[in-house]
């Protein structure tokens, strides 16, 4: 398929990147809506299924050592199964890039570029996302190890440009509408999770299968400290009634560094890496689901999949007609389909349990 | 290929399969090259504890024969002793074992008759480009095969007699069955401590006092002492049947006067370049890495030009996968003319469609050989005045000579300043139209209003504005570097002056446009690599344009495409952006410079064979290094510096 490999730094930064880059939607707000002031103790509940997905998919990877999550399906249930298995997921991808996609993109012309249409910027960010896939895996990551620090770095420094702006009593009761509620909500927000499946996606490019499982975590665990943060900020500077109904949130912090006369609008540096972050998402989703379905389709390549999957993921992008709409189909999307898309890796765990199958690729 | 083919192989699984790139990783636990380095330098080992024995023995021979033990007749007997075999044919080997002869063509071996009467065997060794031919065929090869059978008439007082050349029989003798084992006492332990000249039966002395009019000739009785010699110039000579030899101050390689860098200038180190004769330049390099295991391999490229190419190496230190695929590159070109190193860079490198060089040209043999002593291999083409560095990357771009020479802090700083260079000189112009043109909100409202007060009279629109200033910056730059190097300062800056100042005063372009187009311009010279700044450059056009199509978003999209472009590169296997994407453990060399005893290790990402430069403790002398970690050295065996 492909002959690159990554190290366990880079999938841990690949992992925070697509786990954190909700920190530019809605999810935030989707969070205190649901907690409150207790919003970013959610983020850390909600991030244990994802902690969880990743113990599943490491279980996995040592049972089938340097193969990916289609690779796997189709050894244990078999050709047309495992094919159908594959395909599901590489479809989930696609339409979860594709909304995102173009939810960023109607954030974009919302923000800074009111007159120009979704389609062109959809269409850019879908070239650069084959572009990269093309590149393949490892180019990838290492773009993302340039890219992501500045990025990480510019959030740090507008949350600490805000926190005067902040007050602790926002954050009171600690455990806002009380904690089953929050386990209650943080099951139904499971979904927001689903993105840590490319790491079975790429169990082909780990050379150790034993570093899927720390990378993941270690991803999961900085992701969900970022989304905390953001959202402990952002409840403490806009009040949760306030903050419930920011759709941006990270967006209107930024604007609201001032540092002197001359030293404001930090919204300007910030929007360029927001569109970096949400670049690196397409890119990294549309090269996951082209590889699934090479794998789904037994074919030892994905490369000549990108085009028609780019086409596929464009046209998707155009589907919903307005931002709202893009929302409701995100929301209904992350909801239903994480159960195929958890669903899915626990049931190839107890089924290649149950048949005894496993070991490495090349004894097979 | 055509464009349709191009855009054809795109969509072909069988071209879209991933090539099987060249890449110096994945070797495994144990990688062969590793292996093979070991087992090279067990060889060496071994040698040396023959060559020690050797010595030993000898050493005991010379003290039986002169009856004293320990003491002042103990070291009267060690004087003079050594590890030289009395055949030639087996000092030749050795050398050439030691100098990776017949892979390395600097050294030079010319086997020779002396003639004497009857006349003897010898050999008349030295370094291409280190020694001084014209001294080397008129004061060693000429006496020695014209004039010496001349000599024997001649006898100065204390001579020893003419007829003191040892007998053709007795030579023969040696070689044959009933020659001496190499560890067997030789005749220099023979004829006792105090003869120089190695035996009763070795001309060695006769030849030194009377054929050899060298200002400064000495006998040599071990070979580590002969290679010394002769890489700092010195000429060898080997005679048969002499378990030492003698070496003749013949130093001839290039010095300072050989010009100046042109591009690659510093305040501070050396100021001699390259030059067009290539043997020249392996000269400069092999004055600063005085190592036998510098090897230099000669290939030629062009049907028609024969251009010699020059592959420079450590052998020991560099990967030896690196220098093969090196060598595969060049010696695989079919091509009929190459004129110079910049035609071989576009011929051997990764994506030479890329807008990013990923080879290093440098004109400054003091940077070369500080590559080549991390591991890097260096090719040097005949008529070209730079030197090529491979693998490189982009960091290495950005780095000059001068960051080493200078106090650590200071190399930091200057380092920070070219990335800031670089953000400048890519993205000013981009950025300003994208302000100008979509964002008005992200310019601070007084920088807003002087901006637009000094446009309202410009009847361009700002993007055209820039782009003319852009081409025009360029015009003059290009006019600066073509017309004779007397006016050319001048035209640059006056050209520059009178055409900012007149555009402004007929109100074409707005002066904030001429700051920017001058930042930008200065900036990109602040890149020291001339390719990459020349790309750099290049790319600002691209981002300009991109954001007046779709302003900030078209150069987060630019910038998202270089990065990944960068990413996917590789140069001679070695990922363009390591070892920071993938990162590598590295010494504090990329984006800063460390103080130099930080430096304990060559750069992973070219995976040496030999990663230490340095010991732990580059300065032991210092008290304030924790005393456990000077003693830990001391119990490693490696308690000098390296």
């Amino acid at each position: 398929m492909e002959q690159g490999h990554i190290g366990g730094g880079q999938a841990a930064l690949l992992i925070f990147t697509i786990l954190a880059t909700k920190v530019l939607l809605v999810y935030p707000t989707a969070m205190i809506q649901n907690g409150q002031g207790a919003g970013w103790l959610l983020v850390l509940l909600n991030a244990a299924w994802g902690a969880a997905a990743v113990w599943v998919l490491a279980a996995l990877a040592r049972r089938f050592p340097g193969r990916g999550l289609a690779e796997v399906a189709q050894e244990v249930a078999g050709p047309v199964l495992g094919t159908a298995f594959g395909l599901t997921v590489a479809g989930g991808l696609l339409f979860l890039a594709a909304l995102v996609l173009r939810l960023l993109s109607e954030s974009f012309i919302i923000a800074i570029l009111p007159q120009t249409p979704p389609s062109v910027l959809i269409g850019t960010a879908v070239g650069l996302a084959v572009y990269a896939g093309y590149l393949g895996l490892e180019p990838l990551a290492r773009a993302h190890q340039v890219v992501i620090p500045p990025v990480a770095a510019a959030m740090v420094v507008v949350l600490l440009l805000v926190l005067r702006e902040a007050q602790a009593g926002w954050l009171y009761p600690v455990l806002g509408p009380g904690l089953p509620t929050l386990a209650q909500a943080s099951l139904w927000h499971a979904g927001a999770w689903v993105e840590v499946v490319l790491l079975g996606i790429y169990g082909h490019a780990f050379r150790r299968p034993g570093e899927l499982g720390r990378a993941g975590l270690w991803g999961v665990v900085a992701a969900a400290l970022a989304l905390a943060a953001t959202t402990a900020t952002f409840t403490a500077v806009f009040g949760p009634e306030g903050a419930a109904r920011e759709p941006f949130p990270l967006y209107h912090l930024a604007r609201m560094v001032y540092l002197g006369r001359f030293f404001q609008r930090a919204e300007s540096l910030f929007v360029l890496f927001w569109i970096s972050g949400g670049l690196t998402y397409t890119a990294l989703l549309l090269h996951g689901a082209a590889v699934t379905t090479a794998q789904a389709l037994g074919v030892p390549f994905y490369r000549p999949l990108l085009l028609p999957l780019g086409l596929l993921l464009f046209g998707l992008a155009l589907l919903p007609g307005s931002y709202t709409e893009t929302q409701a189909w995100d929301a209904l999307l992350r909801q239903w389909a994480a159960l195929p898309l958890f669903g899915i890796p626990v049931l190839l765990l107890a089924v290649g349990r149950l048949r005894r199958r496993g070991g490495l690729a090349h004894v097979r | 290929m055509t464009w349709w083919e191009r855009l054809a192989a795109l969509l072909d699984p069988a071209a879209t399969e991933p090539p099987a790139a060249f890449t110096l990783g994945d070797r495994g636990v144990q990688p062969p090259e590793e292996l093979e380095e070991t087992r090279r330098r067990l060889r060496e080992v071994q040698q040396t504890a023959e060559a020690l024995r050797t010595r030993v023995d000898r050493y005991l021979a010379a003290l039986e024969q002169s009856g004293g033990g320990p003491g002042e007749k103990g070291a009267e007997a060690y004087q003079g002793i050594g590890d030289l075999s009395p055949s030639l044919a087996e000092n030749l080997e050795r050398l050439r074992q030691r100098f990776r002869a017949p892979d390395n063509a600097d050294l030079i071996i010319r086997e020779i008759q002396v003639a004497t009467r009857p006349p003897v065997r010898a050999a008349v060794v030295f370094l291409e480009g280190m020694a001084e031919k014209a001294v080397i065929n008129s004061h060693i090869l000429q006496p020695l095969m014209l004039l010496a059978h001349l000599d024997h008439h001649l006898q100065g007082p204390g001579d020893p007699p003419a007829d003191s050349f040892p007998a053709k029989g007795a030579a023969r003798g040696r070689e044959g069955g009933a020659g001496r084992s190499p560890r067997a006492p030789g005749p220099g332990a023979e004829a006792g401590a105090g003869d120089s000249g190695g035996g009763t039966d070795c001309p060695l002395q006769a030849i030194l006092q009377r054929l050899l009019p060298g200002n400064q000739a000495e006998v040599k009785p071990a070979l580590d002492s002969v290679i010394d010699g002769l890489l700092y110039g010195d000429t060898a000579i080997f005679v048969d049947g002499c378990d030492r030899a003698i070496t003749v101050e013949t130093k001839g390689f290039p010095v300072r006067s050989v010009s100046t860098p042109q591009q690659e200038m510093v305040t501070r180190g050396p100021l001699d370049a390259f030059t067009e004769a290539f043997r020249v330049n392996i000269g400069l390099i092999r004055r600063r890495i005085k190592d036998p295991r510098l090897v230099t391999e000669i290939l030629q490229v062009g049907s028609l030009s024969r251009t010699y190419v020059a592959i420079l190496y450590v052998d020991g230190v560099v990967n030896p996968k690196l220098v093969r695929e090196v060598k595969r590159r060049v010696s695989s070109l079919k091509v009929d003319y190459v004129g110079s190193s910049g035609v071989l860079e576009q011929l051997v490198e990764d994506r030479p469609l890329s807008l990013f060089p990923q080879t290093l040209s440098t004109e400054r043999p003091d940077r070369a050989a500080a590559y080549l002593a991390e591991g890097h291999v260096v090719a040097l083409a005949d008529n070209s005045p730079f030197a090529l560095v491979l693998p490189a990357t982009f960091w290495s771009q950005l780095q000059t000579s001068e960051d080493y020479y200078i106090r650590w802090p200071f190399g930091s700083v200057l380092r920070w300043l070219r990335f800031g260079a670089l953000v400048t000189a890519v993205l000013t112009g981009g950025l300003y139209i994208a302000a100008a043109n979509y964002h008005h909100d992200m310019i601070p409202t007084e920088l807003l209003l002087f901006i637009a007060a000094r446009r309202e009279q410009v009847p361009l629109p700002a993007g055209l504005e820039l782009l003319f200033m852009e081409v025009a910056f360029e015009l003059i730059r290009e006019a600066g570097t073509r017309i004779p190097s007397v006016i050319g300062p001048t035209i640059g800056i006056v050209g520059a002056l009178i055409m900012g100042q007149a555009l402004v005063e007929a109100q074409l372009a707005s002066p904030v446009v001429i700051i920017i187009t001058a930042l930008s311009g200065l900036a990109s010279f602040a890149i020291p690599n001339y390719s990459t700044a020349f790309g750099l450059r290049t790319l600002r056009f691209a981002f300009i344009i991109l954001a007046l199509v779709l302003g900030i978003y078209g150069i987060a999209v630019g910038l998202f495409g270089v990065v990944l472009h960068l990413a996917g590169l590789r140069s001679f296997g070695v990922p363009y952006l390591s070892p920071l994407a993938p990162r590598v453990r590295h010494a504090p060399d990329v984006t800063q410079r460390g103080p130099l005893f930080d430096m304990e290790f060559r750069p992973r990402s070219i995976r040496p064979v030999d990663s230490r430069r340095q010991a732990p403790v580059a300065r032991p002398w210092d008290p304030t290094v924790p005393r456990r970690l000077r003693r830990r050295q001391k119990g490693d065996g490696s308690g000098e510096p390296r």
